[in-house]
């Protein structure tokens, strides 16, 4: 059986501990959270690497089981839903939930900061990346 | 990459799936190859057939050859819907009439992305003359992929697909595998698709398509992987890369029929308009300039400076947000509707039963025959017999008699993470927290379809014995069976499809994701969230049994209750009395805790924090961290918290216990010993607590052990004693839960032992902060917590020597 919904709480708990407070918004249009997970495999667990593909889609690096995931989080009141701005997931789960979630996971409450951070260091050099691009382009970019 | 090196990794990457698909390849393309014998493909017209959608549907000569053979033909027995027809009687359309649609609707989005492409060759300021034309090649292979896409179905769709995926789950990954290897743009694969593919890339289809009448395009040996890759959605054997999405992505000529299709056909009407979105399809000129990210450059600039992918207009979005909204309601009105999913789980347990009864399991050949889906049902079931498959006994026909007769089983009980109750007077945050811990406990288990069928096991369990106690319920738990009970979680099968991988040029020229203004594919998400409900299903006549058990399992398994809005859901509000919790509970078959969990609003079950706990004072300096560590050893055993009403009997307990130790060390009292029975310590411990004004009484006074206490009225503390003892925690002691013998309703969750040891080793002997330990037992149905306090005996330490720190 796969396990996507184990890497959506280590996902979710790992990026609420990297941003310490509660209600925080993480993108998850324009691939920035497909990027993300890309660039931070190194810190993810052996078991969750096993659940997570890339492939060069027609729009881009995109993750595959990346709306699973997130629906997953959803479906488990981690992140909110609806989401008035829909471009972006508000993190619903409090730093208490996080640990306990990632304790149920085996993974460490060091280890899950670390993910999260690097998950957030990603997203904001992607986004900086993208507002470059955009802007080369004659535009600019919100997400 | 040629079509035999595929075939080759194929091979020897799932050999028995690849042989499986060539067995079933060879029984159809005989009839193929003897349609393609007898006329050239030239010296036969296009065929004209009638459409409810479309109107009509134009078939080439080879296409009609496959579509005449029982590859395709099966298809007129398999429903597009599956049960659906059983809340929508006109929902019986077949598969066969939805792949028809599928290739007109492809014809159509390329007739209107040809007629974009030209229009870029020769209008505006940035005409392209060299976006490509659509090849003869792109043409059939997508043709023939519409035609083919749904070829991997068996009898029930959706039902059945996760059983076939079952008859070879690591070849189906390891195919996958090679698929995504050799492909490009490959995203998630179902198991239908897999086979689909697989049976277009056999030997044997290899041999129709290279036939020569079949005359489609002159490069016949690449039309198998051209065909593969549009039914996956690959950008992979494309001239016209702007095509890699006409049968497989986010506006794909599948959708658009079926949403129209399933619409007509139901009577549901979802308000899509497919001639303007298809109408409105474009093809997306990327440049190194104009592309929205760093992998869309590069491949423009590979691609010698462009590359062309399908899009839509800004004036087409509308449409394209009707499609999405349509779908979700479409999920939740038609495909989730509750009696579809009863029908549908009743399937999946008849086939189950069935492969139980006969003692074999079907293989995938067997899902392949020229059977329509009733005669399945109907051979499953036991009232017809076939040589092809087995049929079930007595138990698979109750259930499959139940199924063609529409006796489809009812709610007895509504599970969502919405409806959790009695957490209304808590503080907002703990409320959160608690919430989430409860529904993440549930989810964890009940998202496989293995926990799913434990939990119904459980319940069916429970509504037996309740039968036994409650006399107006017992004709109905005599004539219950566990085939009856249904536990349907539907996140763990609900398809989330990729979303937003589409684009669109603004005004200005730039290509953006079509997400402007709104996100109609989030939106989506977000009511299929809302609206996403899990259910126990039971026969009519048991739902007031099923339901009762249903809620007090719910409780003992998760610490969870579902609140009045899930009855209104279920629509059984009022039909479980309070009398038969009542009953429930004398005879000890649901605890106090959660006879008052199911008749109270009040909050139920609270999370036990580390600054909730009593430490003394001496301890914390000591051990900064116990607290912290007592209230996580409590969390990890219990996630769903502890009942309201007996956490303070417990956070008072372990204080009183911690108390007691420390008594014991600092007076020396067990230090001399050479031997300590348990009753001793018993009444050591019993003196404690009466000088400390504690409620307490002996368990043999109520009918319970010896060697038993109950503190507060509901704490059960457990004494025991042993000689040398190396780990005095070791998890190989095993001592039974004595609750269960005690006729008043005692807290079951959380078992207190207090085990007085002779440590053999100097180690043995622990620190005072180090001799309390809360832990979670295994092996047993529901969450339980150990707490367990030790006191070392005969150390022939002077009374006045202090414990090690």
């Amino acid at each position: 059986m796969d396990r996507l919904h184990d890497v959506a709480r280590l996902l979710i708990s790992s990026l609420v501990l990297a941003k310490d407070t509660e209600g925080k918004r993480i993108p998850t249009s324009h691939g920035l959270l497909d990027k993300a997970i890309q660039d931070s495999l190194a810190y993810f667990p052996a078991w969750a690497k096993e659940e997570i593909h890339m492939a060069d889609s027609r729009v881009g690096l995109r993750c595959v089981e990346v709306p699973e995931i997130l629906g997953w989080a959803q479906a488990a009141e981690l992140t909110s839903a609806p989401n008035p701005y829909y471009r972006e997931m508000e993190l619903n789960a409090s730093p208490y939930v996080a640990g306990v979630l990632l304790k149920r996971l085996g993974v460490s409450v060091n280890e899950g900061r670390e993910l999260g951070q690097a998950l957030l260091r990603s997203i904001e050099h992607s986004k900086q990346q993208l507002g470059e691009v955009a802007v080369a382009a004659g535009g600019t970019v919100s997400c | 990459m040629s079509a035999q090196e595929l075939r080759s990794d194929l091979a020897r990457e799932a050999p028995a799936l690849w042989a499986d698909i060539s067995t079933i390849a060879q029984k159809c393309v005989s009839t193929i190859i003897d349609n393609l014998a007898r006329k050239s493909s030239h010296e036969r017209f296009p065929k004209t057939v009638n459409d409810p959608v479309w109107g009509t549907i134009e078939l080439f000569p080879w296409e009609v050859a496959i579509l005449d053979s029982p590859l395709v033909q099966r298809l007129r027995g398999i429903s597009q819907l599956g049960l659906a027809s059983y809340v929508y009687p006109g929902a019986s359309h077949s598969r066969l009439e939805h792949i028809l649609g599928v290739i007109e609707t492809a014809q159509r989005m390329m007739n209107a992305l040809e007629r974009n492409a030209d229009n870029h060759r020769h209008f505006g300021k940035d005409k392209d003359p060299a976006v490509p034309a659509i090849s003869l090649l792109d043409r059939h292979s997508i043709r023939l992929g519409a035609l083919l896409h749904d070829i991997g179905h068996g009898p029930y769709s959706h039902v059945t697909e996760m059983l076939l995926y079952k008859c070879f789950p690591e070849e189906f990954a390891k195919a996958e595998k090679v698929l995504r290897h050799h492909f490009r743009d490959v995203t998630k694969i179902a198991p239908s698709e897999t086979i689909a593919v697989l049976l277009v890339l056999s030997e044997e289809m290899g041999r129709v398509f290279e036939h020569p009448h079949f005359e489609a395009v002159s490069e016949a040996h690449r039309l198998p992987a051209a065909i593969a890759c549009r039914i996956l959605g690959s950008r992979s054997n494309l001239y016209a890369g702007y095509l890699s999405g006409v049968i497989s992505g986010p506006i794909d000529a599948d959708k658009i029929d079926y949403m129209a299709r399933d619409s007509y056909h139901s009577g549901f009407p979802v308000g899509l308009d497919f001639n303007r979105l298809i109408s409105k399809l474009e093809v997306i000129i990327i440049t190194p300039e104009n592309a929205p990210n760093a992998e869309l450059q590069e491949r423009a600039q590979t691609a010698g400076g462009r590359s062309y992918e399908m899009g839509i207009s800004l004036s087409g979005l509308g449409a394209y947000e009707q499609m999405i909204m349509g779908r979700a309601l479409l999920y939740d009105r038609l495909y989730y509707h509750h009696k579809v999913r009863a029908a549908e789980h009743m399937l999946q347990r008849l086939i189950g039963v069935a492969t139980e009864e006969t003692g074999r399991r079907l293989t995938l050949s067997g899902y392949f025959a020229l059977f329509s889906e009733t005669e399945y049902l109907s051979v499953w079931s036991g009232f017809v017999r076939s040589p092809e498959i087995d049929s079930g006994g007595a138990r698979s026909k109750r259930i499959g008699g139940a199924l063609l007769t529409r006796q489809v089983y009812n709610r007895a009980a509504c599970i969502a993470a919405r409806f959790l109750g009695g957490l209304d007077g808590l503080p907002r945050g703990e409320r959160e927290d608690t919430r989430q811990l409860q529904w993440d406990g549930l989810v964890t288990i009940l998202r496989s379809d293995k926990g799913a069928d434990d939990f119904a096991a459980e319940i069916f369990a429970l509504a037996r014995q309740l039968g036994g106690a409650i006399p107006e319920l017992s004709a109905v738990a005599t004539n219950l069976t566990l085939e009856e009970i249904l536990v349907d979680f539907p996140i763990n099968k609900a398809k989330l499809g990729r979303g937003n991988d589409l684009l669109t040029r603004t005004e200005a020229g730039r290509v953006v994701p079509p997400n402007l203004f709104f996100d109609a594919e989030k939106w989506s998400l977000a009511y299929e969230h809302q609206k996403l409900v899990g259910h126990v299903f039971a026969p009519l006549s048991s739902v007031p049994l099923v339901a009762l058990a249903s809620r007090i399992a719910l409780f003992m398994r998760f610490g969870v209750v579902m609140g009045a809005d899930a009855d209104n859901a279920a629509k059984t509000t009022g039909v479980v009395s309070a009398d038969w919790i009542r009953k429930a509970a004398e005879a000890a078959l649901c605890s106090a805790e959660c006879a008052e969990a199911l008749t109270t609003e009040k909050p139920v079950l609270l999370q036990m924090r580390s600054n909730d706990l009593r430490i003394p004072a001496d301890w914390s300096v000591d051990d900064p961290d116990i607290a912290r560590r007592l209230a996580e050893g409590f969390r990890d055993a219990i996630p769903g918290g502890l009942p309201a009403g007996a956490r303070k009997g417990v956070i008072d307990t372990l204080f009183d216990l911690m108390t007691f130790v420390e008594m014991i060390e600092k007076s020396g009292e067990f230090t001399a010993r050479t031997e300590l029975a348990e009753k001793t310590l018993q009444q050591e411990l019993k003196k404690h607590l009466r000088s400390r004004e504690v409620p307490v009484t002996e368990g043999s006074e109520i009918g319970g052990g010896e060697t038993d206490l109950v503190v507060y009225d509901k704490v059960l503390i457990e004494n025991k004693s042993r000689d040398l003892t190396t780990d005095p925690f070791e998890s190989g002691l095993d001592y039974p839960f004595q609750a269960r013998r005690y006729s008043i309703a005692l807290l079951r969750r959380v078992s207190f032992v207090v085990l007085s040891y002779r440590p053999s080793t100097e180690t043995s002997l622990l620190p005072l902060t180090a001799r309390i330990r809360v832990s979670r037992i295994n092996g047993v149905p529901e969450d339980h917590a150990e707490v367990r306090v030790v006191v070392p005996w005969g150390t022939g330490v002077p009374s006045k020597a202090k414990a090690p720190r």
